[in-house]
């Protein structure tokens, strides 16, 4: 599979006064064509820090990004603001719709950006509007939506533009479980269907069970890493492929593996009674 | 920018203004503030130039007339040995350039005595019958009547003097003076009218005869010292250009009344000064205003400002939605307020403003006490234009500062 997303050595730290807060330190990624990546940690730990510098929305105070092929740190703001309309969708967790927009328009605005006529971009409005089974909703304003039909606006618009990839940041955080369930399984068909590429910041064990790959971020930094398909060669595990280490390590790893999946699999009790 | 990037300026107008009609309030505040600036900055112009206007044309037809022409120098040393040596040819050049609103006058100083005492005058021969057409002295008589064609000494005194010299109608009143050769001369004249216009220059010292009667008193037949002309203050210049041509070998001096008086031309200047000082402050009011409103819209907005930038709205087109609101709001606002101020002028046009009731009497600076202000289209315009220019320039700041906006930091905090 082909990177579409390759990190090198990225440094983030922010500023508050004179006292230096460390967003990220040292992250090496590499996501491929066509992942359903989830980027997983507490709060601080640097999710949305990585994803808004891999969206170019925000510029690293060190290391490289790569999308496809293309050092986005290198680019100027108007580069990066034209790149990010035709490679890249967002989904934000408090939604962010255009307010004085309908539900079709804040699709279609997207495509009308990208120079497409005002019918072509709101008949590309009215088919991702149906992709995300909300059609009959897109007179409506956001204010006149739901939490979860607002967000399902969100990745129409996000998809709108024919991304390769989107990056959804806490996508389910301001939705209820059931709503956020539909939400994920919206997301993961669409993968799979389309091929886009999805890199999802959550703390949602719903969206981390979903993940084809998971990416574990603490201070800053990826400890921990776990994929359905062949782990990228930057991971820390991938220093070491598991069929050529020694046979204790690979019991090891596989028990840590599994560990891993019970606990995304199975929501600890705290995170049942939540949802 | 893509070539079909004009849907998306499109969008920018219909942003523009769906983003003010959903703050209705706030919206209307800010178009309200324009348009009463505006408005006000009309009715303004407009009493201004009405005042000057009604300043100015008093004081032209109180004695003095839009133009004068006299023999050269006269108008320093009024004497009567400065008259006029071809009057048949400046009556004709006049008549020729269609100038019918002039009429000829013989002017020197006298001494007014009556039984009690004395009261230096300015002593003025005029032709009852043409004097009409240039002053409205006929109508700042007070008491008494004008002059008539078939009066023969008869004599019009402001009230001042009148009551200086303490005579009243029908008293007789001895006018000492000199003829052109400087021989004392003296005529008793009769009382038929006193001048109260409570203007100090009429009321005070200003004795008027017929033009035939003085003429005879200091033997000078059908000479004359001066031609007054009325005219509209837009020809003024342009005829006193014309006329110095026309008559440039008779030794004449060609005055514009603001020549002749400058302190009231400079105090129009003056005033329009002020005038120009307070639309400053208006237009001052008018940025604050709109600034304040697009300044709070743009940091009430700094999310969506930076959602528009990461769904690939450039900085430029931020920029350009805000100075669109600020247009937006200047258009509405200047609508509004030249509907408001026309219909403001429109009506005190027809009903005056009388200042009576703040000021008390203004005949003194030669103003009636109703001034109808008028409307200049030059004017209009340019306000018209400040207004709209102060608005755009109001929307460059908040522009600015949206479009340094980070997106990240901007859907953050915002």
């Amino acid at each position: 599979m082909t990177s579409i997303i390759k990190t090198h050595d990225l440094h983030k730290c922010y500023w508050v006064g004179t006292m230096p807060h460390p967003a990220l330190h040292g992250i090496n990624l590499d996501i491929k064509q066509g992942e359903f990546a989830v980027l997983a940690g507490r709060s601080g730990s640097g999710k949305s820090t990585l994803l808004n510098i891999i969206g170019a929305l925000e510029s690293a105070d060190s290391g490289s990004v790569e999308v496809f092929g293309q050092n986005i740190l290198e680019m100027t703001q108007d580069q990066r603001t034209r790149f990010r309309l035709h490679n890249i969708g967002f989904v934000f967790q408090a939604y962010n719709l255009i307010r004085v927009f309908s539900a079709r328009e804040n699709v279609a605005y997207v495509c009308q950006l990208q120079g497409k006529s005002k019918e072509e971009s709101l008949e590309i409005a009215n088919h991702w509007l149906q992709e995300v089974e909300i059609e009959h909703l897109g007179y409506r304003r956001p204010d006149q939506l739901s939490g979860g039909q607002q967000q399902r606006v969100a990745i129409a618009r996000a998809l709108a533009s024919d991304p390769k990839i989107i990056l959804a940041d806490e996508p389910t955080a301001n939705l209820d479980t059931q709503t956020g369930r539909n939400l994920i399984h919206l997301m993961q068909d669409l993968n799979q269907r389309l091929g886009t590429t999805f890199l999802i910041s959550s703390h949602d064990p719903d969206v981390k069970e979903a993940a084809s790959r998971l990416i574990k971020l603490a201070d800053g930094q990826i400890v921990d890493e776990w994929s359905t398909i062949p782990i990228p060669p930057t991971s820390i595990y991938s220093a070491c492929p598991v069929q050529n280490m020694p046979l204790k390590e690979r019991v090891q790893f596989k028990i840590k593996r599994l560990i891993r999946w019970h606990q995304i699999r199975k929501p600890s009790k705290k995170n049942r009674r939540r949802s | 920018m893509p070539a079909s990037r004009h849907s998306i300026n499109r969008m920018t107008l219909a942003v523009a203004l769906r983003n003010l009609l959903g703050h209705l309030p706030r919206t209307l505040l800010t178009v309200g503030a324009i348009a009463v600036g505006l408005a006000s900055l009309i009715f303004l112009w407009s009493f201004n130039e009405g005042l000057h206007q009604n300043m100015l044309g008093n004081f032209q037809r109180a004695i003095i007339g839009s133009v004068q022409i006299h023999h050269e120098g006269f108008f320093q040393q009024p004497e009567l040995s400065g008259y006029i040596r071809n009057p048949q040819k400046v009556a004709e050049v006049l008549e020729k350039n269609g100038l019918n609103g002039f009429s000829r006058r013989l002017e020197s100083f006298g001494l007014a005595a009556s039984d009690e005492t004395t009261e230096g005058v300015m002593l003025i021969g005029m032709d009852p019958i043409t004097e009409p057409r240039v002053t409205e002295l006929e109508k700042r008589i007070g008491i008494g009547r004008f002059l008539q064609p078939e009066d023969s000494y008869t004599l019009i005194l402001g009230a001042t003097t009148a009551n200086n010299l303490r005579v009243k109608l029908g008293d007789q009143v001895i006018i000492v003076g000199y003829d052109r050769y400087g021989v004392m001369v003296a005529e008793s004249f009769t009382l038929i009218g006193i001048i109260t216009s409570g203007e100090m220059g009429l009321d005070r010292g200003m004795a008027l005869t017929s033009l035939e009667t003085l003429q005879e008193m200091v033997d000078m037949p059908g000479q004359v010292t001066t031609f007054a002309i009325n005219l509209p203050e837009k020809r003024i210049d342009e005829t006193v250009s014309q006329l110095k041509t026309q008559l440039q070998d008779e030794s004449l001096e060609i005055m514009p009344w603001h020549v002749m008086f400058p302190v009231m031309k400079e105090w129009v200047t003056l005033h329009n000064g002020f005038l120009y000082l307070f639309i400053g402050v208006v237009l001052f009011i008018v940025v604050a205003g709109e600034l304040n409103t697009l300044l709070l819209s743009m940091l009430e907005r700094t999310r969506e400002f930076g959602v528009f930038m990461a769904i690939g709205t450039t900085r430029q087109e931020v920029a350009a939605l805000l100075i669109t609101e600020a247009l937006f709001i200047g258009i509405l606002g200047t609508i509004t307020g030249l509907i408001l101020g026309l219909i403001t002028v429109l009506v005190t046009g027809v009903t005056g403003i009388d200042l009576s009731i703040l000021l008390g009497s203004t005949s003194r600076f030669y103003v009636d006490p109703l001034i109808y202000p008028q409307l200049e289209l030059d004017r209009l315009g340019i306000t018209i234009s400040a207004i709209l220019i102060a608005s755009v320039a109001a929307g460059l700041y908040p522009a600015w500062r949206a479009s340094l906006l980070q997106p990240a930091e901007a859907i953050r905090n915002g």
